[in-house]
């Protein structure tokens, strides 16, 4: 049986890598010679990757990737009073 | 350079002799890799295959646009109303697919002489038809990576694959000639810059890239190229291309309806 | 509750959660989900070959290009469902060896001969469309895999509907010879789209719908394809050979004659017009390319290059 593929397309220069499917193919040319015709008839991906799907190694524990204890630091709505907190120590400070 | 208007009667009349083959060629030989849709060796190479197919098509819906804006015709009718003794593409072209190799040796032959032809016309002092060249050719790159692709996996995937790569490529190196014959009135054009090399010339430069591809199969492959381009292409009409006519032409020439 | 049991699978179904290839599952879930995956790709590959003969004979440049690039999206469509299916423990080779041996199934309506250019728009726009009705409503499945594939299968599909109109609509405007083409086909296939979505069942006789893998039972589907199309069918001044048929005023809910559920058993399990034809073509090309197959499995042989 040929090998089993994954696929991978970036939209444009600045966007990045996204998967888009598999082909089974003999090689890594035939892969990328088959890909495009296989999932960018309708698409101008500025660029294409394959790699055997062996090659890929997915995280076992998803779990893992669950929100845990509270990191609303790390976002920006943390800070959506800032505008009014900056008004007040201006008055504060006239 | 030349518009359409500015082109004399004689030069028009020539240069629709020389596209109309071209076209038909385009057009019978997508028809034929058309039919491999649904039944390629492969799920993804049905794929590809199938975009190859339609390109062709696509090709010559572009070469029989300009011949109908030269004789004032349609280019519907031009594809698929002719009748059979009318069309004027390659034998070699009308041939069933045969096995996958022999479709294989077939589609990577006939682009290397698409992209020889297309390289020429793209300095065409007839801008329509410089134009069309050069959209062809940027498809043309997809269809010589993936019959190289295959040529090469043929050639090495097997002893049976090689043996077909090899009776396939016997079969048709003799008839590729069939594709650089001159046409009426051609000298026109030459003159003109219209047809900026002759179809002697196109043949000859083929040559140069399929013979080491062919002698690197086998060594007795390269003395099949040693003739010289078919002049003219009127023949009669084979039993390959009566079936093939019939089926092209089921549904237009039916006389049910004009419009589809 | 043990994680890997039917009991906490029960659990995620029934919170919404979506199901991963690699999630443990219960042998009834993967082994129903793999018998509709394998039978929806077996239709996509199978449901090429009675349109594809149409591309030769197509009447115009545009239309021999557009029915092409048509079956060549059914060609992709059962690239994709396989690779799916193939996830789920079975490979791509065993699935087309077990359809061309008769063993497993594939939709009704590829069971059936073409006639005329008349079936290749019917076929373009009522089996497309009711095909997009089903895969519409499977966007809402629980298997996440093949919801990822859907979204661009329907996507395909809807461009394959408006290609069949506008097939149908130059027919219908066309010459009485032509019209005529589409009212023989609608004469002939009707049956065979009223089967399509098969028959009633309880819902709880639906193991994939109590699975939430399907979200919709098979009369509210054929009752959706009935809404949108009969009426589209009727303003073209087209019949239907259903003298029953009609909508019960407003409601949005139609009556027919209750189609004869043996004929589709018979048909699907290989007794169709055109099953075994078919069937022998698909055999015959994979036979025949077996050698390309096996060019394909080494890489450069030494004594061969």
């Amino acid at each position: 049986m040929p090998d089993l593929y994954e696929v991978f397309q970036r939209k444009s220069v600045t966007d990045p890598m996204v998967h888009a499917g598999s082909v089974e193919a003999a090689d890594p040319r035939m892969a990328l010679i088959l890909a495009k015709e296989t999932f960018f008839r309708r698409e101008h991906p500025a660029g294409i990757w394959v790699a055997r799907r062996d090659d890929l190694h997915p995280l076992a524990e998803t779990d893992v990737l669950e929100p845990g204890s509270d990191k609303s630091y790390r976002a920006i709505e943390a800070y959506t009073g800032i505008a009014k907190k900056r008004q007040e120590v201006e008055e504060r400070l006239r | 350079m030349t518009s359409t208007a500015a082109l004399e009667p004689a030069a028009r009349e020539a240069l629709v002799a020389y596209l109309l083959p071209w076209a038909d060629d385009e057009l019978i030989l997508g028809h034929r890799d058309s039919e491999w849709t649904g039944f390629a060796p492969m799920l993804e190479e049905d794929l590809a295959f199938s975009s190859i197919a339609q390109d062709e098509i696509g090709h010559a819906a572009l070469i029989y646009a300009i011949v109908a804006e030269l004789t004032d015709g349609n280019p519907d009718h031009l594809a698929l109303r002719r009748p059979a003794d009318a069309y004027r593409h390659a034998e070699v072209v009308e041939k069933s697919n045969g096995d996958w190799a022999y479709t294989i040796a077939r589609h990577y032959l006939y682009d290397q002489a698409d992209a020889v032809r297309l390289e020429v016309l793209s300095a065409s002092t007839y801008p329509p038809l410089a134009g069309i060249a050069r959209k062809m050719a940027r498809e043309e790159h997809y269809h010589r990576l993936h019959g190289e692709m295959w040529w090469e996996r043929l050639a090495t995937g097997s002893s049976e694959s090689r043996g077909r790569l090899i009776d396939a490529a016997r079969a048709l190196a003799p008839l590729f000639g069939t594709l650089f014959g001159d046409t009426d009135g051609q000298e026109i054009l030459l003159a003109e810059k219209i047809l900026p090399a002759s179809p002697a010339s196109l043949y000859l430069a083929w040559r140069d890239q399929a013979r080491p591809l062919l002698v690197a199969l086998d060594p007795t492959l390269g003395r099949l190229l040693d003739g010289a381009a078919e002049p003219g292409r009127a023949r009669p009409v084979s039993a390959d291309f009566q079936a093939l006519h019939a089926e092209m032409t089921m549904v237009s020439a039916s006389g049910l309806g004009e419009r589809w | 509750m043990n994680e890997h049991s039917e009991e906490a699978f029960r659990g995620r179904v029934e919170r919404g959660e979506l199901i991963e290839a690699g999630d443990w599952m219960p042998d009834s879930y993967r082994l129903g989900v793999l018998k509709f995956l394998e039978m929806h790709a077996n239709s996509e590959i199978m449901g090429a070959l009675p349109e594809r003969e149409w591309i030769p004979r197509a009447p115009t440049l545009r239309r021999k290009m557009s029915l092409t690039a048509k079956v060549q999206d059914e060609v992709g469509h059962a690239q994709l469902i396989y690779s799916v299916a193939q996830d789920l423990g079975k490979s791509r080779e065993a699935m087309l060896e077990d359809l061309i041996a008769g063993k497993t199934k594939f939709h009704n309506v590829f069971h059936y001969p073409t006639e005329s250019w008349g079936d290749v728009a019917l076929i373009g726009w009522l089996i497309d469309g009711a095909a997009l009705v089903t895969q519409h409503a499977l966007l809402k499945s629980n298997y996440a895999p093949y919801v990822r594939i859907l979204k661009r299968i329907c996507a395909e599909e809807s461009l394959h509907l408006k290609h069949g109109e506008d097939i149908t609509l130059e027919l219908a405007a066309g010459t009485p010879a032509q019209r005529a083409l589409f009212q023989d086909a609608l004469n002939r296939w009707w049956e065979p789209i009223m089967h399509f979505f098969g028959p009633s069942y309880a819902p709880a006789n639906d193991s994939l719908l109590m699975w939430r893998f399907k979200t919709r039972s098979n009369e509210e589907l054929r009752q959706e394809f009935l809404n949108r199309y009969v009426p589209r069918i009727w303003s073209l001044g087209f019949t239907l050979p259903d003298p029953e048929l009609r909508e019960n005023s407003g409601t949005g809910t139609w009556t027919y004659t209750e189609p004869d559920w043996n004929v589709l058993k018979q048909v699907v399990t290989g007794n169709g017009p055109a099953t075994a034809r078919r069937l022998a073509l698909r055999r015959a090309s994979y036979a025949e390319h077996g050698w390309v197959r096996a060019a394909l499995q080494g890489g450069v042989r030494a004594d061969v290059a």
